[in-house]
């Protein structure tokens, strides 16, 4: 967790890209390479990630078969919605920006943060009235998975609240937003994880 | 006293009770959303045409979701076509959200 609040805090905060240095004294990449780099690097990291949520995947069914509790179908569906329609706010506010839709962004990127906060306590509240204990298989796999996966949502929307405070002081602009698109990306990388979560937790099994 | 599993109705099942009605709804409105896209002139400029790239994957996706709790709810075997529309969901944000196959085109050599 550490490691990837880390690898995140890089990717957005003080990015290079974002305050070039111009010393020439810093990195070992000249300024034209770093684009594709900080491209490449993100996707790495994206892929070392999917390693993690592929190994809990792959537990979920070791331990608990294809049966599995029961779970509020609608609050599944409900959270499922939600963390779908903020993949959709955080494209726009990227596609603002782009565009140098400065009002644009910042509204896009806190309703991001609004359904991102919404779809913790969604969460939250599946734990607090989960029928099955920690200690039953189906119970262990349910709650390592969403408990990893909420608190990649919590420190995805503590990003997209860094960014948007970067932004209210003016940072970011059409040419220079990669600060923006890496949190959008690895915001849409924790929905594509809740893609297959979703149905291994509430659909598969009866 | 309880009712044996034969003889249990659709209404005794919340899923159903509740899931079809929102399931509807969710249609109708996609079906909405599809031809308010459709119907409308063709995107004049860049944000036009990223803005409703975005909105057509958002839709795709929203039907997809629909379509796995359809399943879910209605079908005995559900693993393999759950997995089939996980593995499409996820297509879907990588290519029209995440850009991926903007990847091969970054050579830091050309830029």
């Amino acid at each position: 967790m550490a490691i990837a609040t880390r690898q995140q805090a890089l990717a957005v905060g003080a990015m290079p890209h974002v305050a070039p240095s111009h010393d020439g004294g810093g990195g070992h990449h000249d300024e034209p390479q770093r684009p594709a780099m900080n491209q490449l690097g993100l996707w790495l990291f994206f892929l070392s990630e999917s390693f993690l949520f592929a190994s809990l995947l792959v537990a979920r069914f070791y331990l608990a078969g294809t049966s599995r509790e029961h779970v509020d179908q609608l609050l599944g569906l409900g959270i499922t919605t939600v963390l779908l329609v903020s993949s959709l706010t955080a494209y726009l506010c990227e596609v603002s920006i782009a565009q140098g839709k400065r009002g644009a962004f910042l509204f896009y990127l806190f309703l991001t943060i609004l359904l991102g906060v919404a779809f913790a306590a969604g969460v939250g509240f599946e734990w607090s009235t989960a029928e099955f204990g920690r200690s039953e298989p189906y119970g262990t796999a349910f709650f390592a998975m969403t408990g990893l996966h909420a608190s990649h949502v919590i420190s995805g929307v503590g990003m997209l609240g860094l960014v948007f405070y970067l932004g209210l002081r003016g940072h970011f602009s059409a040419k220079d937003h990669w600060g923006v698109e890496a949190v959008v990306k690895y915001w849409h990388f924790v929905d594509v994880v809740w893609v297959f979560f979703y149905p291994a937790l509430y659909l598969i099994g009866a | 006293m309880k009712i044996p599993p034969e003889e249990a109705t659709d209404v005794e099942n919340p899923e159903l009770l509740f899931g079809i009605p929102l399931l509807i709804i969710g249609a109708l409105g996609l079906l909405v959303a599809v031809e308010m896209l459709l119907a409308g002139a063709a995107p004049k400029s860049k944000t036009e045409v990223a803005v409703r790239g975005g909105i057509m994957a958002f839709v795709g996706l929203a039907a997809a979701t629909i379509g796995e709790y359809f399943i879910a709810i209605s079908m005995s075997q559900t693993m393999v076509p759950l997995i089939i529309i996980a593995l499409f969901k996820a297509a879907v944000i990588a290519q029209f959200f995440m850009h991926i196959m903007r990847l091969q085109h970054a050579h830091p050599q050309e830029e």
